[in-house]
């Protein structure tokens, strides 16, 4: 109780310094918690959402990380797209097992719309908490966080907008929304699931469509192609490769019960294989002589990982000097204090102060600011993490929160009180061996 | 003298470096009893002070405070023992600069293992004359003020022995001789028994019991 009183009283006495030392301190540790929530949370986003596809497929001129980024995470422009034939020749290789095409673009209150067949959705491993899958163009399926964002239910429209987020709206065709998944703590949270056709449409792409044939309307982008000659042939060429893996593949390329309704592009694949195995030996194929571009998820998502490492590991380590100059400041102060303080020292043994006393009042000033300094940084880490959480779209795609907790910030919490507690310890031991009659004589 | 000194010092030998510093056969002072320790600087007077108040350890003899022996106390007890039976007063250091006036007093008492009453706390204050002084930080007192101050702070917790050790040399005559009359006038309200160690003349005169050191 009298510790507690002189610890606050000599705190109190010197505010400004002391928070100073309590901010420095606080910003250290808000550091290295915020990189420690960013590097978990997003690593266990990156490696949840890398896991449910084995390869992307796309454009010869994007680049395996934007592939990866654009189709897995959705954190990136979409890459440029690739003819709707690719589905084909890629789902006629033996070690294939299902391909899922996407078509990417549009973006609704910034969250992407995918335009994809409804089978996206198991793929996700996604459940619906209201409503069920699409059937047609303009219907969609909406993530959870979509659904909050938004504030849309099922029966609701919304028009899409080019790009993604600040686009202009295409306000000709609400899409009415049919499904709404449950929260599934992955990308698909996030997306507004939809038919390839309904981008086509959007864009003014020209496929066979039974409702509107030859329909064009609105196309701001420019992604005619009138490819409407030969879909008998890549219709064709789809049988041809279901029938060559002898019935073991799938492949989906529009809504059921729409085979009459080819597609035309598509942005790019994902590619579900037979076995894990074969991955390095399709990616070497496809990446050889194809002009098609492979990348697989994992891989990517361990080189993005890596890279954001480096940045985390110099940010890290500027965290780790902040707290290690709060705690220097704190020892310089005490200590270099304690010479004129010891006659005070003497005065509170003289007046019945025992060693212990002392020794906890010196100790109390740095495990104080300490302790302010950690709950601060832990307040203002995950006050970090949620801001950037909100901010960021691409933040976003990390599955941030500022919610959630690691257990390694009791372990920052506990170091940085323990750094404060070892800068006072000096002081402390000082004040505990002070000889309070020869320093009542000398200074008496 | 009476039959249980508040203080008894028996067969005292302290020395430092293998050197006596202070050597004294007997000595007693009587409950509420007043003295003056005398003697020129280096004699001892201090090193006496430090012995009765059991903050150094004799190398022979005993002391006896209010008829504990000081120095067969464990650290610990040693220590509160010290705060709840002796009240302090030094030369320059006075206060504890990060409290107030009113903290100092209220520390005082808790480290006699007493509350610190807000009442007596002001009425203490009030006798020595620095009532207003109560809510302000020693270092904006005068000498003066944060002497009496000071005394206030020995006083509050009604110990049974006041030790004084150089209390006016850092004063002028005026408050010197104040000073002087505070610590009497106080150890008398309370009865407890006063010692003051001095080398200060003007102090001679107005005390009858005198201890004197010699030179070494
Ligand atoms: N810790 C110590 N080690 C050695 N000598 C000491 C120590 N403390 C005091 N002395 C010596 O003991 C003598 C008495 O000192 P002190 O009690 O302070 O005298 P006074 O208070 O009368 O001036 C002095 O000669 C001083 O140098
Ligand atoms: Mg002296």
């Amino acid at each position: 109780m009298i510790a507690i009183k002189l610890i606050w009283a000599n705190l109190a006495a010197r505010p400004l310094t002391a928070a100073l030392y309590v901010v420095i301190l606080a910003l250290g540790v808000a550091a290295a918690v915020a990189l420690l929530l960013f590097s978990s949370q997003s690593e266990r986003r990156l490696e949840r959402d890398a896991r449910y596809i084995d390869a992307v497929v796309g454009s010869k001129a994007s680049s395996p990380l934007q592939l990866v980024l654009a189709g897995v995470f959705h954190a990136d422009n979409p890459p440029p797209n690739i003819p709707f034939a690719a589905i084909a020749e890629i789902a006629a290789d033996p070690r294939v097992k299902r391909v899922i095409p996407i078509a990417l673009g549009d973006s609704v209150r910034g969250f992407r719309i995918v335009g994809a067949p409804p089978e996206i959705i198991a793929l996700y491993e996604g459940r619906f908490a209201a409503g069920g899958p699409y059937a047609a163009s303009f219907e969609a399926v909406i993530g959870a966080d979509v659904a909050r964002a938004a504030g849309l239910g099922v029966g609701d429209s919304f028009s899409g907008a080019h790009g993604l987020g600040g686009g202009h709206e295409h306000g000709d065709r609400p899409y009415v929304v049919v499904g709404v998944l449950a929260q599934t703590g992955a990308v698909v949270d996030r997306l507004v699931l939809t038919p390839v056709e309904s981008v086509w449409d959007v864009h003014g792409v020209a496929h066979d469509h039974e409702q509107t044939p030859g329909e064009q309307a609105g196309g701001s982008s420019g992604h005619h192609h009138g490819h409407r000659d030969g879909h008998a042939q890549r219709s064709e060429d789809v049988e041809a490769a279901q029938t060559q893996s002898g019935g073991a593949q799938s492949v989906i390329f529009g809504p059921r019960g729409r085979q009459s309704a080819p597609p035309q592009e598509v942005t790019l694949l994902l590619v579900d294989l037979v076995s894990p195995m074969g991955a390095e030996g399709l990616l070497r194929d496809l990446n050889g002589a194809s002009p098609f571009l492979a990348a697989r998820p994992a891989a990517e998502a361990m080189r993005l990982y890596r890279l954001m490492g480096v940045g985390g590991q110099v940010l890290q380590a500027f965290a780790f000097i902040l707290i290690g100059a709060a705690a220097a400041s704190v020892f310089v102060t005490l200590f270099s204090a304690l010479r004129e303080r010891r006659g005070e020292i003497a005065l509170l043994r003289a007046m019945g102060a025992t060693r212990g006393t002392v020794f906890s009042v010196l100790m109390g000033q740095g495990v104080v600011i300490a302790a302010l300094g950690a709950a601060l940084g832990l307040l203002g880490g995950h006050g970090l993490i949620e801001i950037l959480a909100r901010s960021s779209e691409q933040a976003a795609a990390f599955g941030l929160s500022g919610a959630l907790f690691h257990p390694g910030e009791i372990l920052i919490a506990l170091g940085s009180v323990a750094a404060g507690a070892l800068a006072a310890l000096p002081a402390s031991i000082g004040a505990y061996r002070t000889n309070i009659a020869r320093t009542l004589s000398e200074t008496g | 003298m009476s039959e249980k000194p508040l203080i008894h010092v028996k067969d005292l030998v302290v020395s430092a470096d293998g050197q006596t510093i202070l050597s004294m056969p007997e000595w007693r002072l009587g409950a509420g009893e007043a003295a003056l320790l005398l003697g020129p600087s280096g004699s001892g007077k201090t090193t006496l002070l430090h012995v009765i108040a059991g903050l150094i350890r004799p190398s022979a003899g005993t002391v006896t405070v209010a008829g504990v022996d000081v120095h067969a106390l464990r650290p610990g007890q040693a220590d509160r023992f010290r705060g709840r039976a002796i009240g302090f007063v030094f030369q320059t250091i006075r206060l504890i600069r990060a409290l107030t006036v009113e903290q100092n007093l209220a520390l005082a008492l808790n480290l006699a293992g007493k509350p610190a009453d807000k009442s007596r706390i002001s009425a203490t204050l009030d006798r020595l004359g620095v009532a207003e002084l109560a809510a302000a930080k020693p270092p904006r007192l005068s000498v003066g003020e944060a002497q009496r101050c000071a005394i206030a702070r020995a006083v509050v917790a009604q110990p049974r022995l006041i030790l004084a050790d150089e209390p006016t040399s850092a004063l002028d005559d005026g408050n010197a001789e104040r000073a002087f009359s505070l610590l009497r006038d106080e150890a008398r309200a309370c009865g407890a028994g006063l010692l003051i160690a001095t080398h200060d003349g003007r102090l001679k005169a107005l005390l009858a019991n005198r201890l004197e050191l010699a030179a070494r």
